[in-house]
């Protein structure tokens, strides 16, 4: 099968929500020694940004992104993993975005919707989890060097940590140069000024026009 | 989906068995309700029981706390190895959820205003709903203002509530933002800032490292009685499950020291239908019900007879604005059907209901407030718990809670029903009036007229009576009894219990270290 009829065919797997047939497409690439790096740009990216066009448009809701992101990463884990095996490079799109959910914090939903919205719009998203301390959050920046990083805390007794998080990141000298970005739904954009973080968002697509502003 | 919605003259005194009771008067002075709504079948909560214990049993609940899970261990369920998943046992359940007391009574530490909790469906109270970060605000010319609430909003709010004869009990309202992220224990002023204010029965917005200022606060208020406070809690704690099934450490500690202290705890579930629960309301109540069942029995392992409540602000999921409305009708179903779960279980309940999802007290909040209340108090919830909440339960709004506080009597007169008997038939009194004649001056028009629904806000007559009168539309008549009400208004703690209250409160500053 040709470069393009794969990448035809991922993309078509991320359009039909199809996390089997993406799995197979990635794994029919390798076989045929495609190139992985145009199946992930050309294919599975190109699907979901489509998706992504859709949801925007309100004709298409968060689970059928959710359910696109899904067979997304289900070919695209496949690629990464034997692209890293190449050591061939993916690109950084429009850079490397650390999110969790704050420390003390088990939600993860809206944070992990706020993730998959993230990569649609090309960023290179880590995502730490949740309940993630913030002395592990201040070593994964150390590590990983993104441009931006956003918490989310589902509750009042938790975002204090986002603060706490604030005051780590100056204190480590890791600050400068980095976006910082909260939610969930006690925040407010009086709180993301009152603790110096750059960005406040209150939904998933709020962060995305945002962080691309702020980008 | 098999929803029945038969409106039968009933009391659930045991689920299946079906008793006619005469309207009377119990504890808090709530009426006893007459009419049921019955959203589910019997067959229909057998089968939401038996896939609940499915879940809890087959799949299991992730519980955080080590201890917790210990406790639950050694009283026979399994832990599934490497993880912190509990698979439950149903024997211990059913033993657990059957200690949970039936009915209590809630006190008010100065007496004034102690409740019943029930779980028969015969005494529904109503409250405000909890816990908001913002606050709309009416300027009384037309011009809302939605800002940050403050720690004076709690005061402002619990002045109010106070003064609302239907509100039985008070929810910590809004969180203190202007205080996040001082060195303060925020949770604690709030505390101090309610019972100032009101002495209804008061379920706070707990934190457990403060859990013992609160029960300090508690007993301060009771004049340092220890014992009594412990047997007589004007205080309910509560905590949220995560959903799906997950339990957080904060909950079985909050649960733990309940128990340790003799506070009712409430098992919150905040389930949304189509993201973190099944898109089917039957699946999301098998989660609801599972989690508050675990959440339960975790209370009940750490002190049996514990009074626990069943709470769910588990709601539905509108993927069009991607919000959890509980102004929606999936909110006033799942609501109703927890109503009657909380029976089948013999555990009082609180239940979402007269919170909307407006940005202000409009149409929109009326409406949406109406239907669910409505709903839920037909339902037999024992507690109603949204007036006063907009905005999808992040904006509190005065105005609101006044006007539901004139609404709830007007469900209530509903929740009567009408009277059928001989006396009540009045074939006498039609016949000596007779054709062509009124009964205006009849015995019964001159003394029962004051049982009539009688609203204090809510305007009655027509235009040109209205227009002598005051000419004032609904809201800004709201806004004039709010005003009323915090120019009155007295602090309700003595001023010994005050100065107590006030040093436990430095005590809880001096702890934290943010």
């Amino acid at each position: 099968m040709s470069q393009e009829e794969i990448n035809a065919k991922a993309k078509q797997a991320v359009l039909k929500y199809d996390a089997k047939g993406a799995k197979e497409v990635a794994e029919q690439a390798i076989a045929e020694k495609l190139d992985l790096v145009a199946v992930i740009n050309e294919g599975f990216t190109a699907g979901i940004q489509e998706v992504g066009e859709l949801f925007e448009a309100k004709k298409l809701y968060l689970p059928h992104i959710m359910a696109a992101a899904n067979a997304m990463n289900a070919g695209v884990d496949i690629l990464t993993a034997e692209i890293g095996k190449t050591g061939a490079d993916t690109g950084e799109g429009l850079g490397k975005f650390l999110i969790c959910t704050i420390e003390g914090d088990i939600h993860s939903i809206g944070k992990d919707i706020v993730a998959i919205m993230l990569k649609v719009a090309g960023f290179d998203v880590i995502n730490l989890g949740r309940d993630v301390a913030v002395k592990d959050i201040i070593a994964s920046c150390k590590a990983e060097k993104p441009k931006a990083l956003g918490t989310s805390a589902l509750m009042t007794s938790t975002m204090i940590n986002q603060k706490v998080l604030e005051e780590m990141l100056r204190a480590e000298g890791i600050r400068d140069g980095l976006i910082t970005n909260v939610g969930g739904a006690p925040t407010t954009q009086q709180w993301a000024e009152e603790i110096g973080a750059d960005v406040y968002s209150e939904n998933a697509l709020d962060c995305v026009a945002k962080m691309r502003a702020a980008i | 989906m098999n929803y029945r919605l038969t409106t039968q003259l009933v009391f659930y005194i045991e689920y299946s068995i079906t008793t006619i009771k005469h309207i009377e008067k119990s504890i808090g002075g709530e009426i006893i309700q007459p009419i049921g709504v019955k959203i589910l079948s019997n067959e229909d909560i057998s089968r939401i029981d038996q896939t609940s214990i499915r879940i809890l049993s087959e799949i299991g609940i992730s519980v955080a706390d080590e201890n917790t899970r210990k406790l639950l261990e050694n009283n026979g369920c399994d832990i599934v190895p490497n993880t912190n998943v509990v698979r439950f046992s149903e024997h211990l359940v059913r033993d657990m959820v059957s200690k949970a007391p039936s009915k209590f009574e809630m006190k008010s530490y100065d007496g004034k205003h102690d409740l019943m909790m029930t779980s028969d469906g015969s005494n529904v109270n109503f409250g405000n709903l909890g816990i908001g970060t913002r606050v709309c605000d009416y300027d009384g010319n037309g011009h809302y203002e939605t800002r940050d609430a403050r720690l004076d909003d709690s005061r402002r709010i619990a002045s109010v509530v106070e003064s609302c004869d239907s509100l039985g009990y008070i929810t910590q309202p809004v969180s203190a933002m202007d205080l996040m992220g001082t060195e303060c224990a925020r949770t604690v002023h709030e505390v101090e800032a309610v019972i100032s204010n009101t002495s209804k029965p008061y379920l706070l917005d707990p934190v457990p490292a403060f859990m013992d200022d609160y029960f300090d606060i508690m007993k301060a208020c009771y004049g340092g009685d220890d014992e009594y406070s412990r047997k007589n809690s004007c205080f309910l704690m509560g905590s949220c499950t995560s959903s799906p099934l997950q339990l957080d450490t904060p909950f079985c500690e909050l649960s733990r020291k309940s128990a340790e202290y003799g506070f009712p705890f409430m098992t919150m579930t905040m389930a949304m239908a189509g993201t973190t629960s099944p898109m089917d309301l039957a699946g999301t109540l098998a989660v609801h019900n599972a989690e508050g069942l675990a959440g339960i029995t975790i209370t009940q392992l750490y002190n049996p007879g514990n009074k626990c409540l069943y709470g769910s602000c588990t709601t539905g999921f509108d993927f069009r604005s991607n919000t959890a409305p509980f102004g929606s009708p999936e909110n006033a179903l799942i609501s109703a059907c927890n109503s009657q779960l909380a029976q089948f279980y013999k555990i009082p309940s609180v239940n979402s209901g007269g919170i909307c999802d407006s940005k202000c007290p409009d149409f929109q909040a009326a409406a949406e407030s109406t239907l669910n209340s409505m709903l839920v108090a037909l339902s037999g919830a024992s507690n109603v718990f949204g007036s006063g909440m907009i905005e999808l339960g992040m904006t509190f709004s005065l105005e609101q809670a006044v006007m539901m506080n004139d609404l709830i009597p007007l469900i209530r007169k509903v929740a009567s029903g009408v009277e059928v008997n001989d006396d009540t038939l009045s074939f006498d009194r039609i016949k000596e009036i007779g054709i062509g004649g009124d009964f205006i001056a009849s015995p019964e028009s001159m003394t029962k007229m004051f049982d009539c629904s009688n609203p204090l806000i809510f305007d009655r007559n027509m235009f040109d009576e209205w227009k002598s009168q005051s000419g004032k539309y609904t809201i800004d008549v709201a806004h004039d009894r709010v005003e009323e009400i915090l120019k009155s208004s007295q602090p309700t703690l003595n001023k010994s219990a005050a100065e107590e209250v006030s040093k436990i409160v430095k005590k809880a500053d001096s702890k934290v270290k943010v």
